[in-house]
């Protein structure tokens, strides 16, 4: 055998590190499919599903990688048949850090440092630079903040409240200092006999009461957090009378 | 023959061969120029968009409708947002304070896929359907795919 033919016959030879090409293409669908089939409801699709990636996942182990995407995109065919849109948000923090929340649809694929997590709707995942991905059901933590009782401003404490004569008195505007971390605000106002008045949850540091009936009142404000959390409460007091009338009486010229 | 071996001799074989098709050999026609496909449409622009085409290295303001091609960029600044429309019906929402790519994508036949860059602030996509399109988004930290991993004909 010539120098020249054992060079031939190497170079026909197949590369003895190079991947099969169609072994990324099924890694990719079988888990696509399997974190499909997790998510599904039981019932006759997903058992269909579970039995084509079984042959999916048998396919790959025999190394016939294209049988085993077709087979593992079937199953995950099967599961897709809401025919809903997948929605889902991806934010990037100026440091690399990555959120990816899934809000619709099939899961989303996170994958980072070799690891791959899905993210079903309402799930997210939080990706560190360098690191694997976190994966954690439900909604993303909020930062819990200690609300401070609201400060009071007007009307002053225990204040006369004088408007022009009528059955119901009005309008009173209440106001307060914002407070750090509220999302919005809690008003109650009770009457002399500790009735509700009115009550409102607003998102401003200012509250409009409707026309009231003279008479003694106190209002309360809450803080409000964004995940339920309130503050401790400030309370006031206030009363509503009517003008009195001025009657100027001129004396007569006449005597 | 080791795996060594192998590579050594396939090294110096191609070496032997380039060598003697140096100027003689015949040359392989080049390609005709193909015409950009433009991946997506910018709409609902709101505050300053900017745009840097994949030619170009200046930031130029985004008009509504205007198409985007493979390797252009957007940008947002604050109080900002656009929304990014594909052809297939997809879309994605662009925040404030964000700067993404339309990464070059090489296609298989059949495939419907995206592949973004988005390298900082918010995204809102949705898939239209993900059973017979894929989404890619890589950020310095993550690659994030949403629907379909493969599509046969």
């Amino acid at each position: 055998m010539t120098p020249w033919i054992l060079i031939a016959a190497l170079l026909l030879a197949p590369p003895p590190t190079a991947p099969p090409p169609d072994r990324a293409l099924a890694e990719g669908a079988i888990t696509s499919a399997r974190h499909a089939v997790e998510q599904a409801a039981h019932d006759t699709h997903r058992t269909d599903a579970e039995k084509k990636l079984s042959d999916a996942e048998a396919l790959f182990a025999k190394g016939a990688y294209a049988d085993a995407a077709t087979a593992a995109d079937s199953a995950w065919k099967l599961l897709d048949a809401s025919g809903e849109k997948t929605r889902f948000e991806v934010q990037v923090a100026p440091d690399g850090t990555t959120e990816v929340k899934t809000r619709t649809g099939q899961p989303v694929r996170v994958e980072s440092e070799g690891k791959t997590v899905a993210v079903a709707p309402g799930e997210h995942a939080l990706v560190h630079k360098g690191e694997p991905p976190e994966h954690t059901a439900g909604p993303p933590p909020v930062e819990k903040v200690a609300l401070t009782a609201p400060s009071l401003l007007a009307p002053r404490d225990h204040g006369k409240l004088s408007f022009k004569p009528a059955q119901k008195l009005g309008p009173v505007l209440l106001s307060w200092s914002k407070v750090h971390g509220a999302s919005g605000y809690e008003v109650i106002v009770t009457d002399g006999d500790h009735h509700e008045a009115f009550t409102a949850k607003v998102s401003s540091a200012k509250a409009k009461l409707p026309p009231l009936p003279p008479g003694q009142y106190a209002w309360t404000v809450r803080a409000l957090g964004a995940t339920g959390e309130q503050s401790d409460p400030s309370q006031r007091s206030f009363e509503l009378v009517p003008e009195r009338i001025k009657l100027e009486v001129q004396t007569s010229k006449w005597k | 023959v080791t795996p060594h071996l192998r590579q050594i001799a396939t090294a110096l074989c191609i070496a032997f061969f380039l060598a003697c098709s140096s100027d003689k050999g015949p040359r392989v026609a080049e390609s005709p120029k193909v015409a950009p496909v433009a991946r997506a449409r910018l709409k609902r622009l709101v505050g300053q968009v900017l745009v840097k085409r994949a030619a170009g290295d200046d930031w130029a303001q985004a008009k509504d409708a205007m198409e985007l091609f493979e390797n252009d960029k957007v940008r947002t600044v604050a109080g900002a947002s656009a929304v990014l429309e594909f052809a297939n019906g997809s879309s994605v929402s662009l925040g404030e304070d964000a700067l993404i790519g339309i990464s070059e994508t090489h296609l298989r036949p059949g495939q419907d896929h995206t592949d973004l860059t988005l390298l900082k602030g918010h995204i809102d996509a949705a898939l239209d359907k993900p059973a017979q399109q894929s989404l890619s988004v890589t950020t310095p930290s993550a690659t994030v795919r949403a629907g379909r991993e493969i599509v046969f004909q």
